[in-house]
């Protein structure tokens, strides 16, 4: 009993604490702050029109950068790069060794699969190079190495005589330009 | 009837928008500067709290046309406002070396019942939150359990559980004041 009291008394006395009311202008101050303080729009309605305007941009920009870069005819080339050590021998692929045709001789030339290529130093930078013109390169260096000496014969009249016949020239005439008699502005 | 419309999706014009609000307020003011002064202790800080809350309250308020939604929400929004204005002010109190301002002299007519107030609302303030804000909500316009679980969105023997237990503590804590009568 005595507990139920005490209970009661507490909650009268905390009744009594919060009964306390608000003052009269309360709901014109409320009406006031709600005029003063700014309309803030929702971050989502930001976006609405953040959006559209970010992407009208990155339209004209892209366009204007397409105008602006020439125009390449061929497809760009693909790109390889690779690092080359020193003293590393350069794998070539060389076709089968077929005959050379030259003046009543034929020889043939030794296949060179393998060629070795002595990079100046690794601490050169990398260089990005086509690959149809890191063929080219290859095959132009395993020709090099396959025919290191050309050999050309001599055309036969020469092999025949033995020596070179002397070559005749004609003097070179020259001829004085004379000046037109009847002045200038004769017409032709 | 009445409650029904309430609840019902209402598509108003600014004007009526207006006087619902105005409605809202005139009927809700009272609770939210209760609530506000549960926690403060201050008539001016609890104003400005239940102000602050409404002014919210009013830029969401198509969405809260609800009633009872209204209320519920206006109270948590108080309750959360009026906590951090408390933690605010303590923290400019020890950083200003401030005295503790003293007692709202509209509510403390005696010494004595000074002195009860500031022992009632010392042992309040050491309940945990959850049950401080049930015991707050339960003495402020004779709400029932049910009004105080809607008004918290909790379960009815939740808060039954929470009240009983803030009590317990209390009376244990207010003992002398309650024998002394």
């Amino acid at each position: 009993m005595d507990d139920l009291q005490g209970l009661t008394d507490i909650d009268r006395a905390l009744a009594e604490a919060l009964d306390v009311d608000v003052s009269p202008d309360f709901a014109a101050r409320v009406r006031q702050r709600i005029a003063r303080e700014p309309i803030r729009t929702p971050f989502w309605r930001g976006w609405r029109i953040a959006v559209p305007v970010a992407a009208a941009a990155i339209v004209i920009v892209a366009a204007g950068v397409t105008r602006l870069t020439p125009r390449r005819a061929a497809a760009p080339h693909t790109l390889t790069a690779r690092s080359l050590a020193a003293g590393q021998p350069l794998r070539v692929d060389v076709p089968a060794a077929r005959p050379i045709a030259s003046a009543g001789r034929t020889r043939v030339q030794e296949p060179a699969s393998i060629v070795p290529v002595t990079a100046r130093a690794t601490t050169e930078p990398e260089v990005l190079v086509p690959r149809e013109e890191i063929e080219m390169y290859r095959r132009l260096i395993a020709a090099a190495h396959r025919a290191p000496a050309i050999v050309v014969d001599l055309p036969q009249d020469i092999v025949a005589d033995g020596t070179i016949k002397e070559i005749a020239i004609d003097p070179i005439k020259i001829e004085p330009i004379v000046p037109p008699v009847g002045g200038e502005g004769e017409r032709q | 009837m009445g409650e029904w419309a309430e609840r019902l999706p209402i598509v108003t014009s600014g004007e009526e928008f207006e006087q619902e609000f105005e409605r809202r307020l005139s009927e809700s003011s009272t609770l939210a500067f209760r609530v506000a002064y549960g926690v403060l202790r201050h008539r001016e800080d609890a104003e400005d709290v239940a102000q602050e809350a409404f002014a919210k309250a009013y830029r969401s308020f198509r969405s809260l046309r609800d009633r009872d939604r209204f209320r519920a929400w206006l109270v948590r929004m108080t309750w959360r406002l009026a906590i951090d204005r408390l933690r605010s002010n303590r923290r400019r109190a020890v950083h200003e070396q401030a005295v503790e301002e003293p007692p709202d002299p509209v509510t403390l007519p005696d010494v004595e019942a000074r002195d009860r107030q500031a022992h009632l609302w010392a042992a309040i303030d050491g309940l945990p939150e959850s049950l401080r804000i049930v015991t707050v909500l339960a003495a402020i316009q004779g709400h029932d359990l049910k009004e105080v679980s809607r008004l918290l969105d909790v379960p009815e023997g939740t808060i039954k559980w929470r009240l009983f237990t803030a009590r317990k503590t209390l009376q244990e804590k207010l003992r002398w004041m309650t024998s002394r009568g």
